[in-house]
């Protein structure tokens, strides 16, 4: 792939200052750290507006605008349908706290630590594990998509420049994730929310100056025909898309996905997280929302100056497609700022990911299987080796991972591997007194099963479309699975109550 | 499809009118409860912890 772009020394600059004075208050942050309760959830002390920005500093990321954008160049204007159900799920979240409060009010740190109090601490395991497992391949193709951001932003056509980048991206966001916690993590991600929300709002206005309204809507017709409008159009997105995103980018990413539910249990109290989600639900819409209207002046910008010819099957070129045409209209300096935003949000993005995955994996695994008798020491020294790990095995697979599906479906279906699963012990083990521990076993493990949503793995098992008589797609996957999951929760728990009535009664 | 676009139209006005919004609101709320969260750090039982905004 070759990118022009106006990216020159001054914007270099721009973002090396800035990335380097982000992680060195990260850095900075590492005295505030006294234990564990600090460095996983700040001492449970975030109150409304701190918690919102640290929410939408790491949900509105590099890799969400990539994504975002790349569903708005390859959908359409059908693709906004995202955010407005992500947007009006994430309210009623708020309204209702909806498994958010509950959880909040059982002063636990992580999910897994709710199975613990609620069933077992074998659950608890388990879910911690298939959690670290999703969530770690979830990630693993986020160094990807910041390795092609900064090749289309900069120019920078030599893969092995891209490779040296990302690599010390990593290494800065390990470095400071390691010694900050969650403390740094809440500095960090409030300078990106303002970096990046209003970067994003300045990139609207070159974008929709670039192309006209009359533009885009040609582009899309041209393109995409009548399914690029209509989000019920089965040539399109269709119903069964549809309930998929209600499902993931509404419910999961707000109320199950541990990154936002860590939001919750650092909040003050229930009232805070009622009025965090509901706040949120404005991000959790727009987050969609404003990147899919910059692909979507891509998609014009492209199609105007190709004469129509515009390809939305290759997917790291639809993936591209937003980087290459900001490095194209954005002015000198602006461009800086904005690449600077974008890659400290990426960083943003990675720093909750890290904590919230080696947490996980230390507090709901290693730690309870090692007997549960570690220091605070021992402990957070086992979740900054993991941290460094983690980093390392996330290069390796970005690298290797051939990617055949829009990022957006693979990150749904990554991180299906647990959510299908947690959806069903939470919402059970929340609201049913009856459901048990063999109910919650069999519910996690269910969600395995969507690994099958990966072409890799269907091609790998023969899943084919020829073979099976229809295509085997992501949203089948995932509401199948999760379906399969809150039935053998039910049938697990009828069939094999827990022998301990009281403590279904907490 | 004239319709849909005039939808997709308002949607886009309302959200980036949302997203102003929320930026502003967040930004300035957000640097109050940050000094706050770094004050309750500096409190007097844990006296070996230093205040940023000190």
């Amino acid at each position: 792939m070759e990118f022009t772009t106006n990216f020159t020394w001054v914007d270099w600059t721009i973002v090396t200052v800035y990335l380097l004075g982000t992680v060195a208050i990260g850095i900075y942050a590492n005295r505030y750290i006294k234990d564990m309760a600090d460095y996983i959830v700040a001492g449970r002390s975030l109150k409304s507006f701190a918690s919102i920005a640290t929410m939408l500093g790491s949900e509105i990321g590099l890799i969400t605008v990539m994504y975002a954008a790349q569903k708005g160049f390859t959908g359409g204007l059908a693709a906004l349908h995202i955010g407005l159900i992500a947007g009006a799920v994430c309210f009623l979240v708020g309204i209702t706290g909806f498994i958010v409060v509950p959880l909040r009010e059982a002063g636990v740190m992580t999910i897994p630590e709710f199975y613990a109090q609620r069933f077992s601490p074998g659950i608890r395991i388990l879910g911690g594990l298939l959690l670290s497992i999703a969530g770690i391949l979830n990630m693993g193709m986020f160094l990807k998509a910041g390795g092609i951001f900064v090749t289309a932003l900069t120019g920078l056509n030599d893969p092995a420049a891209v490779n040296v980048v990302m690599a010390i991206l990593i290494s800065l966001v390990v470095l400071y994730t390691i010694l900050g916690g969650m403390v740094s993590v809440v500095i960090t991600d409030y300078i990106q929310f303002v970096v990046l929300s209003f970067g994003l709002l300045v990139s609207c206005v070159y974008a929709i100056r670039a192309v006209s309204w009359q533009g885009i809507i040609t582009a899309v017709e041209s393109v995409h025909g009548a399914a690029g409008f209509n989000p019920l159009d089965g040539d399109g997105f269709g119903v069964g898309y549809l309930i998929w995103m209600g499902f993931v980018a509404g419910l999961i990413s707000c109320a199950v996905w541990p990154t936002a539910v860590m939001r919750a249990c650092a909040a003050e109290n229930t009232q805070v997280v009622k009025r965090l989600y509901t706040w949120s639900s404005i991000g959790f819409m727009t987050r969609f929302i404003i990147p899919q209207l910059l692909g979507l002046c891509a998609l014009a910008y492209f199609h105007a100056s190709n004469q129509g010819a515009v390809s939305v099957d290759n997917h790291d070129m639809t993936l591209a497609a937003l980087p290459a045409f900001l490095g194209q209209i954005l002015p000198v300096g602006v461009i800086g700022l904005i690449g600077a935003g974008m890659l400290a949000a990426f960083m943003s993005t990675h720093d909750s990911y890290l904590l919230c995955w080696s947490s996980v994996l230390v507090e709901d695994v290693i730690h309870p299987l090692a007997g549960g008798q570690w220091s605070n020491r021992m402990r957070l020294f086992m979740a900054r080796t993991l941290i460094l790990l983690i980093g390392i095995f996330l290069y390796v697979w970005s690298v290797w991972y051939p990617m055949r599906q829009d990022m957006l479906d693979y990150l749904a279906v990554s991180g299906a591997i647990y959510f299908t699963g947690a959806f069903a012990v939470l919402v059970f083990g929340i609201y049913w007194k009856r459901s048990s521990t063999m109910g919650a076993y069999l519910a996690l493990l269910c969600g395995l099963l969507a690994l099958l949503g990966l072409p890799p793995i269907q091609q790998l098992l023969g899943l084919t479309q020829e073979k099976l008589g229809f295509r085997l797609t992501e949203a089948r996957v995932g509401l199948g699975t999760t379906t399969l999951a809150m039935v053998l929760m039910v049938a697990g728990s009828l069939l094999f109550p827990d022998s301990t009535p009281e403590l279904q009664e907490d | 499809m004239h319709g849909w676009a005039t939808f997709w139209a308002g949607v886009i006005i309302v959200s980036l009118a949302a997203f102003t919004v929320l930026a502003v609101v967040v930004t300035i709320g957000g640097w109050r409860d940050l000094l706050a969260l770094l004050k309750h750090d500096s409190k007097p039982e844990n006296p070996d912890r230093k205040s940023l905004v000190d």
